[in-house]
């Protein structure tokens, strides 16, 4: 929300320069998330807190700004009521829950003109745009004190029936009616639900309550006579109808937060007193103001020991007193240990004695509270789970394989692809509010994470199938529901080997097994064929194995089955293993293993090109006295998107010559945001030779 | 006299042997065979001896001479031959790709790697590390925590729901009630785990991970919590970094806090990074609200209770200079392989 800062001035002295106070406000009352200098004016962009809706307002700001920096606050101007016209019009509200309170007054004799210049700019700095006086003093009002207005042309509201005798209109507040419609303000056709509440007239909705005026009772440039609206909406409902509709106003935005419902009724002398200034003739009415459930201030005690005790720091209770009573708490009994306030309406957040010690510090300074430490012991030692997880991850990290850390959530397709709903989804967990991503379903297992994980590297050129070899793994979780509908949450083990010749793959996973189980010193473990309990679609029926323990099966491991890779266009074979860490837990009576804290590391990530890279090889003769590593730094620095050189081959002989050495290198091109054409690769591989050539008088060889 | 020659060549020889270029070639030559040098001076003296003496130790003194003579001929040959001028001929460069033995560490994912950090920052100030459940109940998630009904976070667009009651936590404060319904205070643990927000954009992940902390107890204090945070912040981030409070609302905790760190690129001067403000926001806390004790059902007129909570994705990231938070999960070995 957008303050000026010289509005800000009309109710407090401010002495400090406006990026001084934003820094003052940032810390202690809202943030400010923009400071922009405008004319002779600075506007404050602010990030104005839930709870806070006594801040959505010139006048409420400066309440803050003042005690912060202990300053006076200013009043408002008004003036007295005094009846001018007889005009007047009747409110019945059907739902006063969602509208508790509705302040009305009519006003004649109106000239819908231009708004004076420094209305005009004001407003405008702040973001709302100038349409009339009339339009213009209602949201004058709202950004002054908070309290939204509203303006509607008394002349089109509807009268019927006996009002017709008495000419005076009736505004009710009811909610609307499923795909009742009206078009607002904006000109956009609303369909409105019974959870939304609205303003009407006999006839229809003239108002979208609390969130924008209807088109249908619009100030125009004829309108002569007017009513003000000031009224008291549900901060829920307001943001539910918001929300639903898309729409968000600056009424909204305040009401969500909740205004001052005592505020009504200020808010509509104050527009009575600017409109008056600019038309003085203006015929005035009675106000009407319907509030069934007054809401008075409430009481809250301060224990002054709470402070220090609380606080961790010692504060004057004459300090405490100044800061409480500049935020506008009322005093009603000051005792040597205990201070008794009344609370303003206006702070609802406010409703224990720790609301209280919060404004005393935020006002007082976060940054003076010191550093200590807790002095609560609990013996506590590291969870089993955590001691083997970290574990596993050592071993395994320490022969070769790459941990990764995965979606829990998997498509339906990925289930469909591993045929794993087709056994048992009922007892699998499915969001019911998915995004458009559709992962819905919780993982029953980590091996199609691991697997897809392998085909997204394949697909991104990380990874070449024939080339490259991989071996991934994951510890985590995976989700079941059990009998009773509860959710099941187990550890496992993933892993995942890739690129082993074609019949080893399988005895590389067997031997990692083994490996594992030597290390985590389980003796008593058996390799053997999968029983049919234990049966799984993931893998080949013929090159797979159960690992058990005990006569428990603690997990699967082998061959991916070849339908699976199918799939996933994988030619090569896969091997994967996932085992139950829960089990492996209970069988083990100890764990020696003691957290190893990994060493600082100071790395500074550096992006990589996914589009696919383009390899050309170069081999140069040059003198035998220069140093390759020069040649290799010449050519990666030619050109950025050279993004490796590497030596493959150096060669001395009488074709050469004496005293000259011929040197080759595979140089890799690739482009962070394209795929090089060939012409691209050509240009800049020229440019290569020709550095070469320059700097060490290099000779091409073809 | 004999005694003394044999000693002298017994020293030669070892020092010979030891010789690895020319100029200790030199030297020894000097040391033995140079005008004053061991073996002349001593043959120097063979002219006082009787003649019975000279007949029995000259040819000896001779044999000896001889031998250190053609000891250090022979080296002379092999240091020509073993020259750097001849080594340099068979220079390799180291360059090439190593042949045998594949690399054989693998890595760490960043975020398994952090936790660990984490773990070994809070078990060492004796808090209890917990990871809780990732599928849990409104209850947990929201109404313990006093988040009422109609608070914008409960609405189904922020929050993976299974049905009205199970969802998939949003943060790891879930654990708050879990532990305190369980255990008469004192409390102290971090939580570290998974948690899911209905939120997919280039700067949001749905999945990522927290750390959540709590430590409950008899006359806990803001100041503690700002101490504990100081701590883990300079622990994690460098103790160079300044740490900043700022006041915000949840609606769990009372004071609620912003933790804000002095930007790690610019060192707050103004950067991109932090837009200008020289602070990057890291973490949220506060002291527990009293409806929470309530809801559990502690008295909070005897004990109170520091919370806090933060995303681990955003600290390595501001660690290694990480700009993507989906890297994390998309798992390119080009990326796991720089950590």
């Amino acid at each position: 929300m957008k303050y000026s800062f010289e509005w800000l001035k009309d109710f407090v002295d401010i002495d400090i320069t406006p990026r001084e106070l934003a820094e003052r406000l940032t810390v202690s009352t809202a943030e400010v998330i923009e400071i922009k200098e405008e004319d002779d004016d600075t506007i404050l962009d602010l990030e104005i807190l839930s709870n806070r809706g006594d801040l959505t307002s010139h006048f409420g700001l400066a309440r803050d700004i003042a005690a912060l920096l202990n300053k006076e606050l200013k009043n408002i101007e008004v003036a007295p009521l005094k009846l001018t016209t007889e005009e007047k019009i009747t409110v019945k509200i059907q739902d006063k829950n969602l509208c508790p309170r509705y302040s009305a007054v009519v006003i004649d004799g109106v000239q819908i003109k231009e708004s004076p210049l420094w209305i005009k700019k004001r407003l405008e700095k702040i973001g709302i745009r100038s349409i009339n006086n009339v339009v213009d003093v209602t949201n004058y009002v709202m950004a002054e004190i908070g309290q939204p207005l509203h303006a509607f042309d008394f002349n089109k509201i509807e009268i019927k029936g006996l009002q017709k005798n008495t000419k005076k209109p009736q505004i009710i507040v009811r909610r609307a009616e499923n795909n009742e419609r009206i078009t607002t303000l904006d000109g956009i056709e609303r369909v409105l639900d019974e959870e939304m509440l609205v303003i009407a007239d006999v006839e229809k909705p003239i108002a979208l309550a609390g969130v924008m005026g209807g088109a249908n009772s619009e100030v125009d440039e004829k309108t002569t006579k007017i009513i003000f609206e000031s009224a008291h909406f549900n901060p829920d409902n307001i943001r539910k109808t918001s929300r639903k509709l898309g729409l968000r106003t600056e009424a909204v935005e305040r009401f969500e937060k909740y205004v001052d419902i005592n505020l009504t009724s200020l808010a509509l002398l104050r527009a009575i007193y600017l409109l008056k200034e600019q038309c003085p003739e203006i015929k005035v009415g009675e106000l009407i103001d319907i509030y069934p459930k007054k809401v008075y201030p409430w009481k809250i005690r301060l224990n002054l020991a709470r402070v220090k005790d609380f606080l961790g720091i010692e504060i004057a209770s004459e300090k405490i007193k100044k800061i409480l009573e500049s935020l506008g708490l009322k005093p009603f009994d000051y005792q040597s240990s205990t201070f008794d306030y009344f609370i303003p309406t206006f702070r609802p957040d406010l409703q224990n004695e720790q609301d209280l010690l919060e404004e005393i510090i935020r006002v007082y300074g976060l940054d003076k509270v010191p550093e200590t430490l807790p002095e609560t012991k609990v013996k506590e030692k590291i969870p089993k789970e955590i001691l083997l997880e970290n574990q596993i991850k050592d071993i395994l990290t320490e022969i070769g394989f790459f941990e990764i850390c995965t979606f829990t959530l998997l498509k339906k397709e990925t289930l469909d692809n591993f045929n794993l709903s087709t056994i048992d989804s009922s007892s699998f967990w499915q969001i019911k509010n998915p995004l458009s991503n559709r992962r819905e379903y919780m993982r029953p297992s980590i091996i199609p994470n691991l697997v897809e994980t392998l085909t997204e590297n394949i697909k991104n050129f990380a990874l070449t199938p024939g080339k490259d070899k991989v071996k991934l793994f994951e510890v985590g979780k995976v989700y079941f529901k059990n009998k009773k509908n509860q959710a099941v949450e187990k550890y496992r083990l993933g892993g995942l080997i890739f690129g082993e010749k074609r019949d080893e793959g399988f005895f590389v996973a067997k031997g990692i097994i083994e490996y594992l189980m030597n290390k985590l010193q389980i003796t008593s473990y058996k390799l053997q064929t999968i029983s049919q309990t234990s049966y799984s679609t993931i893998y080949h029926p013929f090159r797979s194995a159960e690992l058990i323990i005990n006569g428990k099966s603690i997990g699967i491991f082998g061959e991916i089955h070849p339908s699976i890779l199918q799939k996933y266009e994988l030619s090569k074979r896969v091997c994967c293993f996932e085992l139950d860490l829960d089990e492996i837990l209970n069988q083990l009576s100890v764990i020696n293993y003691q957290l190893s804290v990994p060493k600082e590391r100071s790395v500074i990530y550096k992006p990589f090109s996914k589009f696919p890279p383009s390899m050309r090889d170069l081999a140069i003769i040059v003198e035998e006295n220069i140093d390759n590593q020069k040649i290799t730094e010449a050519i990666i620095e030619t050109d950025p998107l050279i993004v490796d050189a590497n030596l493959f081959d150096e060669y001395r002989g009488e074709k050469i010559g004496y005293g000259k050495k011929s040197v080759a290198f595979h140089i890799t091109y690739q482009a962070l945001d394209r795929t090089l054409t060939d012409e691209e690769v050509n240009k800049v591989h020229q440019k290569v030779i020709d550095v070469l050539k320059e700097k060490f008088l290099a000779i091409p060889r073809i | 006299m004999e005694e003394q020659l044999i000693k002298i060549r017994e020293e030669a020889l070892k020092e010979i042997a030891m010789v690895i270029d020319m100029t200790g070639l030199d030297s020894l030559r000097i040391k033995y065979l140079g005008r004053k040098g061991k073996l002349t001076s001593l043959l120097g003296q063979l002219k006082n001896l009787s003649l019975e003496e000279k007949r029995k130790i000259g040819p000896l003194a001779n044999q000896i001479k001889r031998e250190i003579e053609g000891k250090l001929k022979e080296l002379k040959e092999q240091l020509k031959e073993f020259s750097l001028q001849q080594l340099e001929k068979e220079k390799i460069d180291i360059n090439l790709p190593a042949i045998g033995p594949q690399r054989i560490f693998g890595h760490f994912h960043l975020i398994s790697d952090f936790k660990r950090r984490l773990i070994n920052i809070f078990f060492e100030m004796g808090y209890e590390i917990l990871e809780g459940p990732d599928i849990d109940t409104d209850y947990y998630n929201f109404e313990s925590l006093n988040i009422p009904k109609n608070h914008p976070a409960r609405e189904a667009q922020d929050t993976f729901y299974f049905d009205f009651n199970t969802l998939l936590r949003t943060h790891t404060t879930n654990m708050q009630a879990h532990v305190m319904k369980q255990k008469k205070p004192p409390v102290k643990y971090v939580v570290i785990g998974r948690v899911y927000r209905r939120d997919d954009d280039p700067t949001h992940s749905f999945m990522f991970h927290q750390i959540d902390g709590l430590v409950v107890d008899r006359n806990i204090k803001l100041s503690d919590l700002k101490g504990v945070l100081t701590l883990m912040i300079k622990k994690l981030l460098g103790q160079e970094v300044k740490i900043r409070l700022r006041s915000s609302y949840f609606p769990f905790t009372e004071p609620s806090l912003e933790v804000d760190i002095s930007c790690i690129l610019c060192q707050g001067k103004g950067c991109g990074i932090c837009k200008n403000t020289g602070w990057l926001e890291v973490a949220g806390a506060g002291m527990v609200h009293p409806q929470v004790f309530k809801n559990v059902g502690y008295n909070y007129k005897k004990v109170s209770g520091l919370a806090f909570g933060a995303g681990i994705e955003r600290l390595i990231m501001l660690k290694h200079r990480i700009d993507n938070i989906k890297l994390f999960f998309e798992n390119d070995l080009r990326f796991l392989r720089q950590f």
